[in-house]
């Protein structure tokens, strides 16, 4: 098992560039309903695998098998014992582990502690809310953090089109509609970096929407929400304090949020900690003060008709200024 | 095929003199006069606005006909320039055009030009709202006393007047100064906007990334030298005290735009730019027409104002207004004072 801080400097792009061994993988899962997902999956395909493989060996045997053989196929019991005993023997079980398999998810939604944490499918990036202990909305974005060995109920909403939301090490998709909230208990059981996506179309950047879930050991969780909840960090240096000048003047504050400073926007990401995010961008960017830069003065080409202007004006080292501010806003780990 | 190799000989022997003097015989006169009627009624297929009355509109228009009409066509009360009017076709004596053509027809010439008259087409690309002043101007023209009256007052610039004040003059003959006020409600107040965006303006209009058609040769003869001074003489100006429109309907819906946006609908709040802790970049709106804004949002909206990094921005937020939104904040803003500027020394003071 891998140690909190250990999982915190892994670098995400090398977890990228392994990708098809498992960031995003359902086949290897590290959270409750995806463990029994994947029995269920495993079960399934093996039932279907053997039925398969039984129903090729008799049409073989049939075809050119020895005639004694063939005799024997064509008795009448077979049609009844192949064709209608074993289907509703089988399916039968397989419906009845299915339905023990989500109840297990009922009964853990029954078991969710704490307040939950609401995500909005936003156009086209997640907004994460989180309730600290003290009862306050704790903005934040594009990242969903769990404590390990907690089920939390997520609570899946959207403001624009139907949205689905699928981490698949964590559990199985679930769709976000406009107008309703559907509710999805999640366990983590490791802690780990996993990977999720938009998994309905919803426009043109669909495929640019996506997140990362950290899970983390339960005390690690509290510790971060608390830190989280907290005003941004003031600006460390000249080039920082600059950017913070200059994302305030330029009114970026009209849209984005930065608790602690002038800044109340809500129209996109709360930036009061994106330094700190594994990502920029809902997971399309890694998050340094480059990628800040790309952002900003070329956003509509990273992902095409998000709602962001361009902000070609900016002069480079303006770009610069606020990148750097931007990319110092974490949690000082 | 006879007809095409004599007429390319006709051509090619260079017989034909196409000397101004030489006058086209009076058949072939009447036939192009045929065409050109015909073809302007049958293209000039838009509306005309029916506000071509407002003394807005006049006002306005008989400004830009001094600059941009009459060294051609002559003022409605003199001869035209005696070198334009050796032209030929000479540009046409405009006071009674409007009893010639109708207001569709006149903005559709101003908008489009002729071809081979030397009337060139409007210079503001996609710039429609610009024509509608002088056709209102064209269609008040017969009355000479009332022309003097309008113009009244309008200083032609010379090529000696050096100090900004002096080079002011053209620019206060439309948008007014610390005292008085713009010509027109569709021209803006320039008195206390910030320089930055009085000189980004006319940089824009010079090198044509703003399109007007009163507003680009204006900048185009001004340098870089001339348009600095100028940014500074107007954004140290008060702004004039009752330029401020009378309360209406509106105000509230537009201040709440204005302070809190529209989150929902992904509307930013004005204020994040335009209010007293945007940057110098970003023009102040208080005190500004009505009509001017309302205008200038419609351009933003339909992207004719869109070219430059800053106007991108306005366009994509335009865009997500409503109609009577944009007719809300206008409102607001032209009922607000402008707002105290920062200057980058007092905000080094605090």
């Amino acid at each position: 098992m891998m140690k909190p801080g250990r999982i915190a400097a892994v670098h995400v792009p090398l977890l990228v560039i392994t990708g098809c061994s498992g960031i995003q993988s359902a086949l290897q899962p590290e959270g409750r309903e995806a463990v029994e997902l994947h029995g269920l999956l495993l079960a399934s395909t093996g039932f279907s695998a053997a039925i398969t493989l039984l129903v090729l060996a008799l049409i073989i045997v049939a075809m050119w098998g020895p005639r004694s053989w063939r005799h024997r196929l064509a008795h009448e019991w077979l049609i009844f014992g192949g064709g209608i005993i074993l289907p509703v023997v089988l399916l039968t079980c397989l419906l009845v582990y299915g339905l023990v398999t989500m109840d297990a998810g009922a009964s853990r939604a029954a078991r969710a502690e704490g307040p939950g944490i609401t995500i909005v499918g936003k156009r086209w990036w997640w907004q994460v809310v989180y309730t600290s202990t003290d009862g306050e909305r704790v903005v934040s974005a594009n990242e969903l953090r769990l404590p390990v060995g907690r089920p939390v109920t997520l609570r899946l909403e959207s403001d624009n089109v139907i949205h689905s939301f699928w981490a698949p090490k964590l559990a199985g998709k679930l769709d976000m509609i406009p107008g309703r909230t559907n509710t999805l208990t999640v366990e983590a059981i490791e802690p780990s970096i996993s990977r999720g996506q938009c998994a309905e179309y919803c426009g043109g950047a669909h495929a640019l929407m996506s997140f990362y879930v950290v899970a983390m050991p339960a005390q690690d969780f509290d510790a971060w929400l608390e830190a989280e909840a907290g005003p941004a960090s003031d600006p460390q240096n000249t080039a920082a304090r600059r950017g913070s000048q200059l994302f305030q003047e330029n009114g970026c504050g009209g849209c984005h949020t930065i608790r602690g400073t002038e800044a109340t926007g809500t129209i996109g990401p709360d930036l009061t900690h994106v330094g700190s995010r594994h990502s920029l961008a809902a997971a399309t960017l890694p998050n340094d003060a480059q990628a800040f830069s790309r952002w900003i003065t070329n956003n509509q080409h990273i992902k095409p008709d998000n709602l962001m202007p361009v902000y070609q004006y900016l002069k480079p080292e303006e770009v610069e200024a606020i990148s750097v501010y931007l990319e110092g806003l974490d949690l000082g780990d | 095929m006879a007809t095409v190799v004599g007429a390319f000989m006709f051509a090619a022997s260079g017989f034909y003199n196409v000397s101004a003097l030489k006058r086209h015989y009076v058949v072939v006169e009447r036939a192009i006069q045929f065409a050109l009627n015909r073809s302007i009624s049958t293209h000039s297929t838009g509306d005309a606005p029916n506000n071509l009355d407002d003394e807005n509109l006049i006002r306005l228009g008989a400004r830009h006909f001094q600059l941009g009409c009459a060294p051609c066509h002559g003022m409605p009360s003199g001869d035209g320039n005696p070198i334009m009017q050796e032209m030929y076709p000479a540009p046409p004596d405009l006071s009674h055009a409007a009893s010639k053509w109708d207001a569709a027809e006149l903005g559709w010439i101003i908008q489009n030009g002729v071809k081979f008259t030397g009337m060139p087409a409007w210079a503001g690309l996609h710039r429609q709202d610009e024509i509608w002043p002088l056709v209102a101007f064209l269609q008040y023209l017969p009355s000479e006393e009332v022309y003097a009256d309008t113009i009244g007052g309008l200083a032609s610039p010379t090529a000696d007047e050096t100090t900004p004040a002096d080079r002011a003059s053209l620019c206060v003959a439309c948008h007014g100064d610390g005292q008085r006020l713009p010509v027109s409600d569709k021209v803006p107040s320039l008195s206390g906007q910030t320089a930055a965006y009085l000189r980004r303006s006319l940089f824009d209009y010079r090198a044509d990334r703003r399109q007007s058609g009163m507003m680009e040769p204006i900048a185009a003869a001004l340098d870089d030298q001339a348009i600095e001074r100028l940014a500074a003489h107007f954004s140290a100006q008060k702004v004039p005290k009752d330029i401020a429109g009378t309360a209406q309907n509106g105000i509230e819906r537009g201040r709440r735009i204005a302070v809190s946006g529209q989150p929902d609908a992904h509307l930013p709040p004005c204020l994040s730019c335009h209010g007293s802790s945007g940057s110098d970049r970003f023009p102040r709106l208080g005190g500004l027409s009505r009509q001017y804004i309302l205008g200038q949002l419609r351009l933003f909206q339909s992207g004719v104002r869109s070219e430059s990094g800053f106007a991108a921005i306005m366009s994509t937020v335009a865009q997500r207004l409503t109609p009577e939104q944009m007719e809300d904040v206008a409102t607001y803003f032209a009922a607000a004072d402008r707002p105290v500027r920062e200057t980058a020394s007092s905000r080094m003071g605090r």
